[in-house]
């Protein structure tokens, strides 16, 4: 029993401890060299310039990117029947400028665009426009989209509005619901 | 020593023990790694996800590429549902078994690339919808992977058919029914596409080309940024997804990012697209593998591509797509692609480098030789993609140094700032390359006179008279004497648009009145006798003849000669004569060191060469005749009877011989010598080497050449006393010899000063006698 441990010498065991070494090291570098290349051939892939069709497998991540959308439009009851306040969301006011001129015209329109959350095609907005006394007012139905609605509106005209600070509201009605949104813009 | 042993082996059990644990705590953590990690996402630009040419190219796929491609995703679909549920995490479960705990349908799945509605599959419902809506079916397929992961799902249940592209799905609610089905859904998201892609008047989005604002998350907390969208096709999909990835869910490739913020719909979209079908951001230039003509595709217009300056102008709107003919032949074709564009609103521009400048009028485009509507008509995405620059100007300064003024569809090449001010038509200038405006044709150059123009392509220079330009004959003094005068370089078509004479600058001119100028080594030199040469130069202004280097006036008559040449010519009645002798020069000019002029020029070889010019009053015979003769002037001389009056005279006692041929060109006068002589119209006696002014009543002098003058030493007052060779002693009073009868009375006279000299009989001869004294 002695004599069998006897033959561990510590040149053995020094060798030992390099093979482990060894492994490990290669570990890590398998380790190291697979994320690397991971990572390069994603951001290649995005510098693609043909239209290439790529006929092969889908990879784990493209499937299962998609494994939470499973069953997320399950629900079948229409999104109007609740109470809620309508999220509406200015996503693009841009005044008339009569300092903007193109070649042949001047931007003479004052554009008005909102994001509803809710997809109807049944809604009504009504667009505020005051500046101290004056006031100008817009009505439009609303436009569904795949996702939100948005109203069918709105462009006004810069003969209707005077130069200087004004204040644009947004009313959407929808059956008992309804929302609201505020900003201000400058006529120049 | 047993202990130690003991203790070694359970090191070693040790050492295993931990490298196994090390090892395999390395390849879980890489497993772990491998499942989360995502390399960020490249590329993503929230104003534009994919340009409008890509979304619209239907021509992109068949209908049997398309199935080929559903068919390549899913290898093996899991129609029974029996396969385990790992990707949930319940592999404890079925499919089947997993989709009962959550309440979704039951077996049999059908995947997408196996899929039918109405009578058709899934591959030709997409394409029926692509061609329907002139939609590309590419946009189609992603939509359907990124709104239900159709593409890739092996077990699809029945509600991801239902709302197949998440068309009528909110984010924070329920679908709506009316949207439902594969073809429903494929059709509507087509419809939109396209109603967008037309801007039609009838379907609003909530969002704009140019600045918007959009979220990073569905609620307002997620914050979110101004997003300028450039084109429609990203425009389009904001209505599918109305949020933008926050930089988290761009860091996390296709994965999850932390929070509440994460939306993936559009990320997923330009992940998707670019990895199954390359990149859309390009598709704007387009070619096909057979033919190397490039396209600019603008709607339904392609605009060839003639040239490698525009395509390089064009570089914001990618690299060129592979379409096939198919697509190429849907679109019509137009004149080639120019660099004057305009947009839907109307906003003409000059485009190059990537850059747009917008021009301020209708006229200021006709002025670059198009129209407002000739402009040629772009997409706003393609527009947009180009970076807006200032506004256009008159002015048109090239990367390459050039000015051009813009105006009347030519391009006129500014010499100089100063000529632009002094036209009047000083302003600012855009940078750009030159190549862009090679299409407007060269006009007349904005100049300014008194300069140098020189070519930029064969270096040759013109000097520019007011509005005459002489072509400048180089030469190494002409060079040097107009080292002052400003020089800039014109392109050849602007040199070709002056008027330019068929005389050349060369080492001559003439100035409005009528002086002659040479050009030597030492610069421009008046000629004091313009009449000698007998040439007509140019004629040049004070303003420009006052620039070139040089002051002073050649002799009289001129002396030149050339660099390459020693001798030294006398320019006289229209001939250029050569010198004998550096000697003569004297008899020549009446100057001991006269100035030779030095010349580089032609001037010289255009005068025709003369009789050589001995020197006047020099004696000269020929080795074929013992006749001396005197020379008098260029081209005359006077047979020598006696060496008596040349004596007299003071010239040179050397007798130099020249050849017969030189001397038959001369002119002899027979008539004799005698020391009686005019100069410059005064009367000189001639007296032991030096003529005294002195008329001799009753006599008329010998008129000499003014170059025989040159030579002879004169003096105003005649001596007093004269010795004639007999030796008796004359007292000269008022041109008459008194012969003086007694030394004492020489003596008596000479008290009262005066100077004696010599006179030969043939002298005293010509003096009359008076009384003797």
């Amino acid at each position: 029993m002695i004599q069998t441990h006897k033959t561990l010498s510590k040149g053995k065991i020094i060798a030992l401890v390099v093979v482990i070494l060894v492994v490990l090291g290669a570990a890590a570098y398998t380790v190291y060299g697979l994320n690397n290349t991971a990572s390069t051939e994603t951001k290649e892939a995005s510098s693609k310039t043909t239209d290439s069709i790529d006929y092969g497998e889908a990879t784990d991540e493209q499937k299962n990117t998609g494994l939470d959308q499973k069953g997320n439009a399950q629900s079948e009851a229409p999104a109007s029947n609740t109470n809620e306040p309508i999220t509406v969301v200015v996503t693009a006011l841009n005044p008339p400028d009569s300092t903007k001129k193109t070649t042949t015209s001047e931007v003479t329109t004052l554009q008005i665009r909102v994001r509803i959350d809710l997809v109807t095609t049944a809604g009504t907005c009504y667009l505020t426009l005051t500046k101290g006394s004056t006031t100008v007012t817009k009505q439009a139905g609303t436009q569904a989209g795949p996702t939100t609605s948005t109203c069918r509106g709105f462009d006004v005209d810069q003969s209707e509005l005077s130069l200087g600070e004004w204040k644009a509201t947004i009313e959407v009605v929808s059956g008992d619901r309804e929302g609201t949104v505020s900003q201000n813009f400058t006529v120049q | 020593m047993a202990i130690l042993i003991m203790n070694t082996q359970k090191m070693i059990h040790t050492l295993l023990l931990v490298s196994i644990f090390v090892i395999a705590s390395i390849l879980s953590a890489t497993l772990i790694s491998k499942s989360t990690h995502a390399a960020p996402v490249v590329g993503f630009t929230p104003g534009n996800i994919i340009s409008e040419n890509i979304f619209t190219n239907s021509q992109s796929m068949t209908a049997a590429q398309i199935q080929s491609f559903l068919n390549s995703k899913v290898t093996a679909c899991d129609t029974n549902g029996t396969l385990r549920a790992t990707e949930y995490g319940r592999s404890d479960l079925t499919h089947a078994q997993y989709a009962a705990t959550r309440g979704w349908s039951a077996p049999p799945y059908t995947c997408l690339k196996d899929y039918s509605d109405g009578g058709r599959v899934s591959a030709q419902i997409i394409y029926d919808a692509s061609q329907e809506f002139n939609i590309n079916p590419q946009v189609l397929i992603v939509l359907l992977q990124k709104e239900q992961s159709l593409v890739t799902d092996t077990w699809p249940i029945s509600i991801q058919y239902q709302s197949a592209t998440g068309y009528g799905c909110p984010d924070s609610a329920a679908c709506d029914s009316q949207y439902y089905g594969l073809t429903n859904q494929i059709r509507w998201a087509a419809r939109m596409f396209r109603a967008i892609m037309n801007n039609s008047p009838t379907w609003y989005t909530p969002y704009v080309l140019g600045n918007n604002y959009i979220q990073y998350g569905v609620s307002p907390s997620c914050g979110g940024s101004t997003v300028n969208i450039i084109n429609r096709s990203t425009q389009a999909l904001y209505n599918y997804t109305p949020y933008q990835p926050n930089q988290d869910s761009l860091n996390a490739g296709y994965g999850d990012a932390p929070g509440d913020c994460d939306t993936h719909g559009n990320r997923n979209f330009f992940l998707y697209f670019n990895d199954w079908f390359g990149s859309p951001l390009y598709g704007n230039l387009v070619r096909t593998i057979e033919n190397a003509s490039v396209y600019l595709v603008s709607g339904n217009v392609k605009y060839p591509i003639a040239d490698m300056s525009t395509f390089g102008a064009l570089y914001p709107m990618g690299g060129v797509t592979f379409v096939n003919q198919s697509y190429l032949d849907t679109k019509t074709t137009s004149a080639v692609l120019g660099r004057i564009i305009r947009s839907s609103d109307g906003t003409v521009y000059f485009f190059d480098a990537g850059i747009k400048l917008s021009f301020g009028s209708c006229a200021q485009v006709e002025a670059y030789g198009s129209s407002c509507g000739q402009a040629q008509l772009l997409d706003d995405s393609q527009i947009n993609a180009l970076t807006t620059g200032p506004g256009m100007t008159s002015l048109y300064a090239t990367t390459s140094g050039k000015l051009f003024y813009i105006t009347g569809g030519e391009k006129r090449e500014v010499y100089d700032n100063t000529a632009l001010s002094q036209a009047g038509l000083s302003g600012s200038a855009n940078t750009l390359n030159e190549p862009a405006i090679a299409y407007i044709p060269y006009g007349s150059p904005v100049i300014r006179a008194d300069t140098i123009i020189t070519s930029r392509q064969d270096a040759n220079k013109q000097i520019l008279n007011s509005t005459l330009a002489y072509p400048i004959r180089s030469s190494q003094y002409t060079a040097q004497a107009l080292t002052a005068v400003t020089a800039k370089q014109l392109d050849d078509q602007s040199i070709a648009k002056l008027t330019l004479s068929t005389n050349s600058f060369d080492d001559s001119f003439v100035d409005g009145s009528g002086n002659i100028y040479v050009l030597t080594s030492d610069g421009k030199k008046l000629v004091p006798d313009p009449s000698s040469f007998q040439v007509t130069p140019i004629q040049l202004s004070t303003g420009i003849i006052n620039l070139i280097s040089g002051s002073g006036a050649l002799s009289n008559p001129s002396l030149l000669k050339t660099t390459d040449n020693g001798t030294v010519y006398v320019i006289v009645n229209g001939q250029k004569r050569p010198l004998v002798a550096m000697e003569d020069l004297k008899s020549i000019t009446g100057e001991n060191v006269p100035y030779i002029g030095w010349m580089s020029g032609s001037l010289l070889g255009s005068i025709p060469t003369g009789n050589i010019i001995v020197g006047a009053g020099r004696m000269v015979k020929t080795a074929s005749s013992g006749t001396v003769y005197m020379t008098d002037g260029y081209d005359k001389i006077i047979t020598m009877t006696s060496f008596g009056p040349t004596v007299d005279m003071g010239i040179i006692p050397y007798v130099r011989t020249i050849s017969d041929e030189i001397l038959s060109r001369y002119t002899v006068d027979t008539s004799g010598l005698s020391s009686y002589v005019s100069c410059n119209g005064v009367n000189y006696i001639g007296l032991s080497g030096i003529l005294y002014q002195l008329t001799i009543s009753g006599l008329t002098a010998r008129v000499l050449q003014p170059q025989s003058c040159n030579v002879l030493t004169k003096q105003t007052t005649p001596p007093r006393f004269l010795l004639a060779p007999n030796g008796t002693i004359h007292e000269l009073k008022l041109g008459v010899l008194h012969p003086i009868s007694s030394w004492s009375t020489y003596l008596a006279l000479s008290s009262g000063g005066g100077s004696m000299v010599s006179v030969s009989y043939a002298t005293a001869s010509l003096l009359p006698s008076g009384a003797a004294l």
